[in-house]
């Protein structure tokens, strides 16, 4: 997988579908990678990991989501030992909730936390500081 | 000086002792010489009767030298003499004639001038010419004898002796010698012998005579000298011995009075001497004492009634000069000028019936100042005496009036304020309790030690509350303890005392054993009419009985309405926090939904306004669609959960939860037949509970409904629905054997609103967050119990309040 794999772990499929859009606009051959639950998404990571493949090099993450949330994916992932650096972690929350970014703010292996709606500019300053 | 009188006495007994002695020997002698006298009459008379003898019986010699007669004229001598034994005559110095002839034979034809030891005597009788006493010598007829010649001269010429012979035993009777020796007395007879020169004694008495009180007189007829010898030489000082003792006595006695005579105004001058030194160093102390005292001193003449004599201290009291005080009147300086009592007491005190008194009285200083006293007073004169004047010892107790004053003041004070207090008050006497603790030993411990101890120990417990005594109490806590009257209370004081909760009883004794002086704790009590009431015991030692808990004031101030309001206040804060937190949860959750969805709208917008194609257009405005579906669906979820949650005044009605249970099955009939699963009701009928029925029914649906959604697949679904009561409330539970939830990975967010715990398409995550908030509002919460792939047990507490 090449290095501009994004992975956008979301339970809204109308924030998912209208996010590749707007990110294959940007950059046209982007591999784009969509899992509507953390659970699915760690279960990919699992898999790369094992395979010994690339991680994706950006990942959208949500906070809440129903059966295992952001917070839980990343403490799942933090288990699993996966090289941080390679792997940009964004959340991208609906919540405009204070607790939400200060906690985002302490976890070292977020990069930032962005509050929906995502304007295309930041997912291209996103993807140009990975490319 | 008594040794030289003795001295004196002596010598005076001496020369008085000596003198008597002296008078006594001269009477002694003078009485001898007296006796002598007789003695020597006597041997005179003898002699002289022997001279006339002789010279009679030379009449029988006739001038031619012829005897004539000599028998008859003899004869009739002896008869007129009967003291001559013998007469003889000599003629020639040859002795012829003897009468009595018989027994004298052997002197007869005797010559005197031829015989050794009579011829000297005779050759002096002729020479002397006289009647001549020769021995008394040895006779040759025996015997002893005194022999006197007369030499008869017949012409001028000798012719021989005429002679008497005198026995000498004759001459001792006669002449009275023999009673001397009686009297004690001896006599002795000494002559010096004409042949020897030499003195022979004649008598058995003493010899040796020289040292000897003794008498002589000389006899010339016989040249013999008569001896009286005092045969006991000391008779004399014996005599003098009475008086001798009688003087040493008197001189040992007058010498002992003399001494004492002397002694005793000598030690008097002594004892004066002290007594004046003392008395004046009495008097300076007494003076200093009297100037420097702390107490007023003052002398007052007792008529006049003016201070004779004042000291610095009641000076200062009355704020004067002293010689301002001193002639000054007494009445100056009272404030109560007609102090009967005191007057009259001064009067007794007069008249002798007091020796002394004292009272108090109010003085005015010099300056107007009130001065309250402590008068002593005393008289200065004898009993018997005229009254002069009278000592008064004054002391200032205005300081000490003010503070019993505030004494008197704060005590009753405190009495009323203990009293009517109202907080219910006791005083306690823990003094019991305290020795019953220490009699058990465990003072020594540490506290935690002695709280283990009095737990395994609860008959020390009941022991010591029943060494508890009450002293008083105030209305407040009989009011407390409902009893009716102060007497009722304290006679069931103990039995109240043990209502009190043990944890409460031994952290107080824990207290006394620390010796600790105060404790506050909160217990239930329980009072006489058996209500148990909430209340604050604060107990604190009186000060100065820390050591014998005699006397604690406890206050039991009833805290039952504090703490209800309390408990009320706590649960209205919990509920608070509880809906707050709700409300916080819910903020977050509207502004999350909804804002997931407008920022959805946003996107799209946004997207729509650069969009290439119609069909590019017609899907965003799909998506369009689907956004205002979702939001509709959230806005109607949120309109659900605030219509419970703004519900204030839920009606209830009294529901049979069994029926409502079997109503919620048949609601779901076609359900449970399709998954083939068995639901057991097993709430016995007529199980009622007061509640909302909306929320009733809502609550058994989503369980049950949940129940049969999660189910595994390997099994037949068995839904178990019961109530059990638990703490007087009704509990519902709903247990499945379904997938069960992993709680430790979702416990937390269980109830929470959009949370599921499967990946299913119908796990909204809404159902268990809407029971909750129905379970709540009504007072109650929900509680579940679950294992992976086992089951799951959903317990609702209904009406916990």
């Amino acid at each position: 997988m090449s290095a501009n794999t994004i992975c956008i772990i979301d339970d809204d499929k109308i924030y998912q579908s209208l996010t590749k859009k707007i990110l294959l606009k940007l950059v046209p051959d982007i591999q784009i990678l969509q899992f509507l639950d953390g659970s699915d998404a760690l279960e990919y990571f699992k898999e790369c990991l094992a395979s010994k493949e690339n991680l994706p090099s950006v990942v959208l993450l949500d906070i809440n989501m129903p059966y295992m949330d952001g917070w839980d994916f990343l403490s799942n992932l933090e288990t699993i030992s996966i090289d941080f650096t390679k792997v940009n972690i964004h959340v991208v929350s609906s919540s405009i909730a204070l607790q939400d970014m200060e906690k985002a703010k302490s976890n070292a292996h977020i990069i930032s936390y962005i509050t929906k709606p995502v304007k295309p500019e930041i997912l291209k300053n996103i993807m140009e500081y990975v490319v | 000086m008594s040794f030289l009188c003795f001295l004196v006495l002596v010598i005076i007994g001496f020369i008085i002792i000596r003198q008597e002695h002296i008078i006594a020997e001269e009477n002694e002698k003078l009485e001898m010489q007296k006796m002598l006298n007789v003695v020597e009459r006597n041997i005179e008379q003898i002699l002289q009767n022997s001279y006339v003898t002789t010279l009679s019986l030379s009449q029988a010699v006739d001038n031619n030298g012829q005897v004539h007669d000599f028998e008859s004229i003899a004869k009739q001598l002896l008869n007129k003499n009967k003291n001559i034994d013998v007469v003889q005559l000599v003629p020639d110095g040859v002795i012829k004639y003897i009468y009595p002839l018989e027994g004298n034979e052997a002197a007869l034809g005797l010559n005197l001038f031829t015989t050794a030891h009579t011829k000297h005597e005779a050759e002096q009788t002729i020479e002397r010419n006289d009647i001549y006493f020769a021995g008394p010598l040895e006779l040759v007829q025996g015997g002893r004898a005194v022999v006197g010649r007369l030499p008869i001269y017949k012409n001028d010429k000798f012719w021989g002796f005429s002679a008497v012979i005198v026995s000498f035993k004759n001459i001792l009777e006669n002449s009275g010698l023999s009673n001397f020796n009686i009297n004690g007395y001896s006599v002795q007879l000494s002559k010096i012998n004409p042949v020897t020169q030499k003195v022979d004694y004649f008598l058995d008495g003493p010899t040796n005579l020289e040292n000897s009180i003794k008498e002589t007189i000389k006899l010339s007829q016989g040249n013999w000298q008569l001896h009286l010898v005092k045969e006991k030489k000391y008779t004399i000082l014996k005599s003098l011995y009475p008086t001798i003792i009688l003087w040493a006595i008197f001189c040992v006695g007058s010498t002992i009075l003399l001494y004492y005579l002397i002694k005793h105004p000598s030690e008097l001058q002594k004892v004066i001497i002290n007594q004046d030194q003392l008395i004046s160093k009495n008097e300076i102390e007494l003076q200093a004492i009297f100037d420097n005292a702390a107490l007023g001193i003052a002398v007052v003449d007792i008529e006049k009634r003016i201070f004779i004599k004042a000291n610095h201290q009641l000076c200062k009291m009355l704020e004067c000069k002293l010689d301002y005080l001193e002639h000054n009147k007494v009445h100056n300086f009272v404030q109560d000028k007609d102090d009967q009592h005191f007057e009259n007491l001064l009067l007794k005190l007069k008249k002798g019936d007091l020796n002394k008194f004292s009272a108090t009285k109010k003085l005015i200083s010099k300056n107007n100042t009130i001065v309250w006293v402590n008068i002593a007073v005393s008289p200065m004169w004898h009993k018997g005496e005229k009254p002069t004047s009278y000592i008064s010892v004054i002391e200032d107790i205005t300081e000490k009036r003010r503070s019993s004053d505030l004494l008197k003041e704060s005590e009753s004070r405190f009495k009323s304020l203990f009293d009517d207090s109202t907080v219910p008050l006791t005083e306690e006497d823990f003094s019991e309790v305290k020795k019953e603790l220490e009699k058990a030993q465990i003072t020594h411990l540490p506290s935690t030690k002695i709280y283990r101890y009095l737990k395994a120990h609860p008959d020390l417990i009941a022991q010591c509350v029943c060494k508890t005594n009450i002293i008083a109490a105030n209305k407040e806590m009989v009011g407390l303890f409902e009893a009716t009257c102060k007497l009722e209370l304290i006679e069931h004081f103990k039995k109240l005392a043990t209502t009190k909760g043990p944890h409460f009883l031994i952290k107080l004794l824990v207290t006394i054993c620390k010796g600790e002086v105060s404790f506050s704790g909160e217990t239930e009590i329980e009072t006489l009419k058996g209500n148990k009431k909430e209340v604050l015991i604060k107990w604190y030692v009186v000060p100065g009985f820390e050591k014998s808990y005699k006397r604690v004031f406890v206050s039991t101030e009833d805290i039952t309405e504090r703490k209800n309001v309390v408990r009320e206040l706590k649960k209205s804060h919990n509920t608070l926090i509880e809906r707050n937190k709700r409300l916080l949860d819910f903020s977050y959750i509207i502004s999350h939904n909804l804002r997931s969805h407008t920022s959805n709208i946003q996107t799209i917008i946004t997207n729509l306004e650069y969009v290439e194609s119609q069909e590019e257009q017609n899907e965003l405005l799909d998506l369009l669609k689907n956004v205002s579906n979702s939001l509709d669906e959230t806005i109607h979820n949120l309109n659900e959960i605030t219509s419970i949650r703004t519900n204030v005044n839920i009606t209830t009605e009294l529901l049979d939860v069994h029926e409502y249970t079997e109503k919620t099955i048949s609601v779901l009939k076609s359900k449970i037949q399709k998954e083939g699963a068995i639901v057991i009701n097993k709430i016995k009928p007529e199980t009622r509970i007061l509640y909302n029925p909306a929320y009733l029914e809502s609550i058994l649906l989503n369980l049950i409904s949940n129940a049969l959604k999660y189910k595994h697949q390997d099994r037949t679904p068995e839904i178990t629905i019961y109530t059990e009561t638990f703490n007087g409330n009704l509990r519902l539970t709903v247990q499945d054997n379904g997938i069960g939830i992993d709680l430790k990975k979702h416990g937390d967010k269980i109830f929470g609103m959009y949370k599921t715990f499967t990946k299913r398409p119908d796990s909204k995550g809404i159902g268990l967050y809407i029971t909750k908030n129905q379970i709540e509002v009504m007072g109650g919460h929900i509680e579940v119990q679950s294992e992976v792939n086992v089951g799951s047990i959903f317990k609702v507490f209904f009406n916990e309040c």
